[in-house]
């Protein structure tokens, strides 16, 4: 703790005292500490047997690269900084690898568009109802004769043309306005939007979801400082958040948070920044290059296939049998 | 006949001298005037509408302003040399008019406000509901496979996940809920079973005596 504050107080310095700094000291290229403070790990470490030495400062840069599944031989990688939320200014951690099918893919505005349509239609239920003439009561007589009266022939008076009638062809019932869009055009948008927020420089990627404080002034600074702009949303692998960055986030209504599972386009795209946490990453990405290099008829076979369903299929038989 | 243009053309000559003169002696002239011809129509057999015409015109040829004119306060009449009858005091005593005499603009600042747009409330687009709008719409691509958007609506049961004509609907009900329907709500199980049958032979009737 007393190392992390000084290191805040280095960092906090001019650029100009940084760049002393890094050419007095040979610092970090990525974070601009003096190079006694970020410990090697290809130099020879001394090994101690017996005690596990854990180290209070975690050496820097913490990650370089990244392991692609599903790699794209002619694309190359796409590449984000490691961010912490540690610190107001930005602290580089690391350099990282991203999908180019996930994050470098060409925007299809189309596709997000019909996404953004489907999102705001598909839960809606329209409850507006009237009655018919048949619905409506009495009105089966007819309220006087066709001829002779003078008076305009009618059969009933609850005929769509009387006042206090039935309507005619009005809104019938609770009617559901449901449809799904195909799997795959829902993560073309998912993957399209991705692409534009980092075109655009508005996705990052922290290394986990933790601020020092509860104070939501210190992220509203952060923002600020990081030009991450008025609404950021935040997306994390689990969906507890630590009690800081929860306090933190109740306080500030631009300021959302999110588990990977509820991700979505319309989100995406109402707030301004992206903040994803590095499981985060590796989640989206796993799950997005996961469907769409296997069918549908695969995962299908292998619900089937799977321990749980076979259970089900057994369980069935023996109430067969006990019937028998 | 003639008398008739003579009255007018003493009323012409009143109403000269009068814009000349004062307007109180003016008005004594005028009324000798319109007295006097009067009493010539009269003696000709003249009908009273015509007389009441004539007293009309009078009035238009006169500087004085109309006497019918609505005032609040009532006046009693002055004379330059003082009447010798007895005055008979202030007209309508005690009563007190019940509507606004003031001039334009009747409202007062207390009154009613008045009925227009209403105040403009600008909508929070950062409320809680709206902030995480659109969240688990994906949650089968990116949850873990369980669960699938149609899991998480609400709404009528034979409706989540389902879209489709009102045929459609109204025997997803019947499915759904047709047999507590009948027990709990038999006319509206009737209702419905009508507009089934109803809808069965507008749909599918081609030929023949078509429903509409």
């Amino acid at each position: 703790m007393l190392i992390r504050s000084i290191l805040s107080q280095t960092t906090k310095g001019s650029l100009f005292s940084r760049a002393t700094c890094l050419v007095s000291q040979k610092g970090c290229l990525f974070c601009g500490r003096p190079s006694n403070q970020v410990i090697d790990h290809e130099a020879p470490q001394p090994q101690n047997e017996g005690s596990f030495i854990v180290p209070d400062e975690r050496p820097l840069p913490v990650i370089t690269s990244r392991k692609l599944n599903y790699p794209e031989p002619y694309l190359p990688p796409k590449q984000a900084w490691l961010e912490s939320l540690q610190t107001h200014e930005d602290q580089k951690l690391g350099l990282i690898d991203l999908h180019p099918l996930i994050f470098g893919v060409y925007p299809r505005i189309d596709v997000i568009h019909q996404n953004i349509v489907w999102q705001r239609t598909y839960r809606n239920i329209n409850y507006e109802c009237t009655r018919s003439r048949a619905e409506m009561p009495g009105g089966g007589r007819k309220p006087w004769p066709q001829k002779g009266t003078g008076r305009a022939r009618h059969g009933s008076i609850r005929s769509p043309i009387w006042k206090n009638g039935g309507r005619a062809k009005g809104p019938r019932g609770p009617m559901a306005y449901f449809y799904m869009l195909p799997f795959q055009q829902r993560i073309l948008a998912l993957r399209s939007t991705l692409s534009i927020k980092y075109a655009q420089d508005d996705l990052h990627v922290i290394e986990e979801l933790e601020t020092p404080t509860d104070d939501p002034e210190f992220l509203q600074e952060l923002a600020d400082v990081r030009y991450w702009g008025d609404s950021v949303l935040f997306v994390d692998d689990t969906d507890v958040l630590t009690r800081n960055v929860a306090r933190a986030l109740k306080e500030i209504p631009h300021f959302s948070a999110m588990p990977v599972y509820g991700l979505n386009v319309y989100s995406m795209l109402k707030h301004q920044t992206l903040v994803l946490t590095l499981a985060a990453v590796e989640r989206i990405e796993e799950r997005l290059l996961h469907h769409m290099h296997t069918t549908r008829r695969d995962s299908k076979q292998k619900v089937l296939r799977s321990p749980s369903s076979s259970q089900y299929f057994s369980t069935k038989t023996k109430t067969v049998i006990d019937y028998d | 006949m003639q008398a008739l243009q003579r009255a007018f053309c003493q009323l012409r000559l009143v109403a000269s001298t009068a814009g000349s003169k004062s307007s109180s002696n003016g008005m004594k002239m005028l009324t000798a005037g319109q007295r006097q011809g009067a009493e010539t129509l009269w003696n000709n057999h003249i009908c009273a509408q015509t007389s009441s015409r004539l007293g009309i015109l009078a009035q238009c040829f006169s500087s004085k302003p109309s006497t019918k004119q609505i005032s609040s306060e009532a006046t009693v009449k002055t004379y330059e040399p003082a009447s010798p009858f007895r005055d008979p005091g202030p007209r309508r005593y005690g009563y007190r008019t019940k509507y606004f005499t003031g001039g334009v603009l009747p409202r007062s600042e207390h009154a009613d406000p008045v009925m227009g747009l209403p105040v403009y409330k600008p909508k929070d687009a950062w409320s809680r509901k709206k902030a995480l709008f659109g969240q688990n719409d994906y949650i089968d691509i990116l949850g873990d496979g369980s669960l699938t958007p149609s899991d998480l609506l609400h709404g009528p049961d034979w409706l989540i996940g389902f879209k489709g004509n009102e045929l459609q609907r109204l025997s997803r009900r019947m499915k759904f809920e047709g047999h507590k329907l009948s027990i709990l709500y038999p006319s509206q199980y009737r209702n419905m079973k009508k507009r089934i049958w109803f809808l069965y032979k507008k749909y599918n009737r081609k030929r023949g005596k078509r429903i509409r």
